[in-house]
């Protein structure tokens, strides 16, 4: 098999090098930008004036700053407080529990919450952003439908919760993804294993821990891996339902990277910002895929 | 495969035809709202020149994605564009020279002096200004009468407007927001302008720039003063120490639609703003009201003074719109014709007088509809004593940080270490030897 591919690529090494053209140009481009950042980073280059014409290098003044002004670091903490509850309890935790719990339920109610969940994730962002705001706003849903018909005094949801609020948001937004992940790789598990593990007396939540979690190590870091990095740069949903307050309340790296390189008009710092971001994530990536890689041995 | 190959080839080249003939037609940028202006000046310039417009309109945050349509070399040849931002897109080398067009033009006598001046940088006609504005307190009349404030409300000082939105806070439990003070980065310019800037200019004389956010003479950046200190312990008291407002209206998905619904509501009761939302209110809730409606339900009121010896009795500020063309533009002649066709003489003068917005021509301001808009010649005095924000080049990196200032406040830190982070981001980008410190 692999030697008559090999066969048929020499053959056609002529259209698989044209073909090969577009995939190309889109490495260097985002070679060249990621270059372009990493540079940026390096400079005081700004969006207006004097600056954005004539920028000076500065070494790593920018990435200086980074730790001695405020801002970043509020933000780092804000980010990973915001990713491990909506991301990684949320959105993975929750996404693997529905998996379990429905993967051998009946037909109609499982396609009952497919369908909420998946609607969530289908949703636009700006869309789900002005959903939240009519759910949670003073005004909103849960104050005039739930709160005030109990008795309740009205809460102002989006003042005094809302990171709280924008977590609740993107775990509804994004659980399908892990949901939907998790319910293909149950579908793997072959069913022997689970029953003989019932067999030798396990428990239900003995055979999860021991068992069916073991098993789907490999998937549940590839997921882990995938809903922390594009948590860490979320930015649409917070940015739309929030505006990173009120305060810094919300201010998530993305949002503060976006301030800084677009409202202050730093390129030249959102940049370090925005490497700041890509190595924390790496960092993250780099745990993630031992853990994936720990099981294979 | 091999007719699929051609086809695709062909639909390719047509389209890059397409491309190239899209480039040759005149394009043009500006907000949601100005199609009266514009449609009728596209036809005019179209039947004129033969050429075609295209337009882009930008429903909101238009300031910003001007501003980054010409970082980016994406701007269109005309533009709308936040006329504080001249000096800077002018030192970034991204607009063009209107001179020579303006020296031929009739019309560029009819500008005010003050307004000519904000759109020339170094001798050079830089944009040419559409509509100015002024700021002011407006109020719900009957959230006022129910709190037994007098009417015409007349603060003399910030302790009256503090007062007034207690006496409401005491009597009008529902009201979310006794008082609405622009704060925060999400309403970007409008904290800036309709909140700090408007405390900052009352909270101290003018002497050396010391109510101002830069020094003009010494050509410095204030880093700290005691009006910087005042203004922000004004947004202390109204937020922190007295409860006066809530907070989610200034970070809400729809900062200005809500706000405005807020106090058509009768949700607010003092609002820090601008002359345009005599207007701008009712047509984001969506309501008709005609001014003696809306006169009833609304007023307005200067914005007084902290009342310190020195400090002026009120406070005001202009803004307003430019239109201009871009450096990039290659066929700027004709862009300068469609300029001409904006600003027709009749029908921009209708225009602005429906928009509710002061005019900047001489002419408009006869202009019969102008003339019998009561509220409009009611802004005139607020006109003559108004002034401009700091625009020197870095001024938006400046406005900035004291949006994030604002923020600051509002997360609790105290005065001093508000006013050390804005003067650290201030010795950040401009250096320690432009940064000026008032005691």
């Amino acid at each position: 098999m692999i030697t008559t591919s090999h066969v048929w690529l020499r053959r056609s090494a002529t259209p698989m090098a044209i073909a090969a053209i577009p995939a190309i140009l889109f490495i260097l481009l985002f070679v060249f930008y990621a270059g372009w950042t990493i540079w940026t980073s390096f400079t005081d280059l700004a969006l207006l004036g004097r600056k954005s014409v004539n920028p000076n290098f500065v070494w790593f003044d920018n990435y200086i700053r980074l730790v001695t002004r405020d801002g970043f670091l509020a933000s780092v903490w804000t980010t990973t407080v915001f990713t491990f509850f909506s991301a990684i309890v949320g959105q993975c935790g929750i996404g693997l529990l529905l998996a379990i719990l429905l993967k051998n339920s009946r037909f109609k109610l499982k396609s009952v919450v497919e369908f909420a969940i998946l609607f969530g994730w289908l949703a636009p962002d700006v869309v789900a952003a002005f959903m939240w705001n009519a759910f949670a706003s003073s005004d909103g849903m849960i104050n005039v439908m739930i709160l005030q018909p109990l008795g309740f005094e009205k809460v102002n949801l989006l003042n005094e919760y809302a990171i709280e609020v924008v977590i609740i948001a993107n775990i509804w937004k994004g659980t399908a993804w892990s949901y939907l992940l998790f319910s293909a790789a149950l579908d793997t598990v072959s069913k022997e294993v689970i029953e003989a593990a019932y067999m030798d007396g396990a428990n239900a939540l003995q055979r999860l821990r021991h068992v069916l979690l073991p098993l789907l190590r490999a998937q549940i870091a590839t997921n882990l891996l995938f809903v922390t990095i594009w948590t860490y740069a979320f930015f649409s949903l917070i940015y739309a339902l929030t505006g990173g307050g009120p305060g810094r309340e919300t201010e998530v790296l993305s949002i503060y990277m976006y301030k800084q390189a677009f409202d202050v008009g730093k390129l030249g710092y959102g940049s370090a910002v925005a490497i700041a971001m890509m190595l924390i994530v790496g960092v993250l990536s780099v745990f993630y895929v031992r853990q994936s890689k720990d099981q294979t041995k | 495969m091999r007719n699929l190959l051609l086809s695709v080839l062909t639909a390719s080249v047509a389209s890059g035809a397409l491309i190239t003939a899209a480039a040759a037609d005149i394009t043009i940028t500006y907000p949601a709202g100005w199609e009266g202006l514009m449609e009728p000046a596209f036809a005019d310039f179209e039947k004129k020149t033969g050429e075609k417009v295209v337009s882009t309109v930008v429903p909101k945050e238009i300031d910003q994605r001007i501003t980054v349509d010409f970082a980016g070399g994406a701007a269109s040849d005309v533009v709308v564009y936040d006329s504080y931002r001249t000096a800077e897109y002018a030192e970034s080398g991204y607009l063009a020279d209107l001179s020579a067009y303006t020296s031929n033009w009739g019309a560029w006598d009819n500008y005010f002096g003050s307004l000519k001046e904000i759109s020339t940088i170094s001798g050079s006609v830089r944009g040419i200004p559409v509509y100015t504005d002024v700021r002011m307190l407006w109020y719900n009349r009957a959230i006022f009468e129910k709190a037994g404030i007098e009417q015409p409300w007349q603060p003399k000082t910030w302790t009256d407007i503090l007062d007034a939105a207690e006496k409401v806070k005491a009597t009008n439990p529902d009201v979310d927001y006794p008082i609405y003070f622009p704060v925060g980065t999400k309403l970007a310019e409008a904290t800036t302008m309709q909140g700090f800037y408007m405390a900052l200019l009352g909270a101290d004389g003018s002497e050396g720039g010391a109510n101002r956010l830069r020094d003009w003479n010494e050509g410095k950046w204030i880093g700290d003063s005691p009006a910087i200190r005042k203004t922000l312990s004004l947004y202390q008291e109204i937020f922190l120490n007295k409860e006066l407002s809530g907070r989610e209206l200034y970070y809400t998905p729809d900062v200005w639609g809500d706000m405005r619904r807020a106090f058509a509501n009768g949700e607010i009761a003092i609002m820090a703003n601008g002359s345009w939302e005599y207007n701008s209110i009712w047509r984001a809730a969506g309501i008709e009201k005609t001014p003696q409606e809306r006169d009833e339900f609304m007023a307005w009121t200067r914005f007084p003074g902290d009342g310190s010896a020195d400090a002026p009795q009120f406070s005001n500020i202009s803004g307003g719109w430019n239109v201009a063309i871009a450096e990039s533009s290659d066929q700027k002649d004709l862009a300068w014709q469609l300029v001409e066709s904006i600003f027709d003489a009749d029908r921009y003068a209708e225009w602005v007088a429906g928009q509710g917005r002061p005019a900047v021509r001489r002419d408009a301001l006869e202009a019969p509809a102008y003339k019998a808009d009561t509220y409009l010649t009611s802004l005139s005095p607020l006109l003559e004593e108004t002034t401009g924000r700091d625009t020197y080049p870095g001024y938006s990196s400046v406005s900035a940080f004291v949006q994030q200032a604002t923020t600051d406040i509002l997360d609790g830190k105290t005065i001093d270490e508000t006013v050390a982070t804005f003067r650290e981001n201030l010795e950040d980008e401009f250096g320690e030897d432009q940064v000026k410190i008032i005691e």
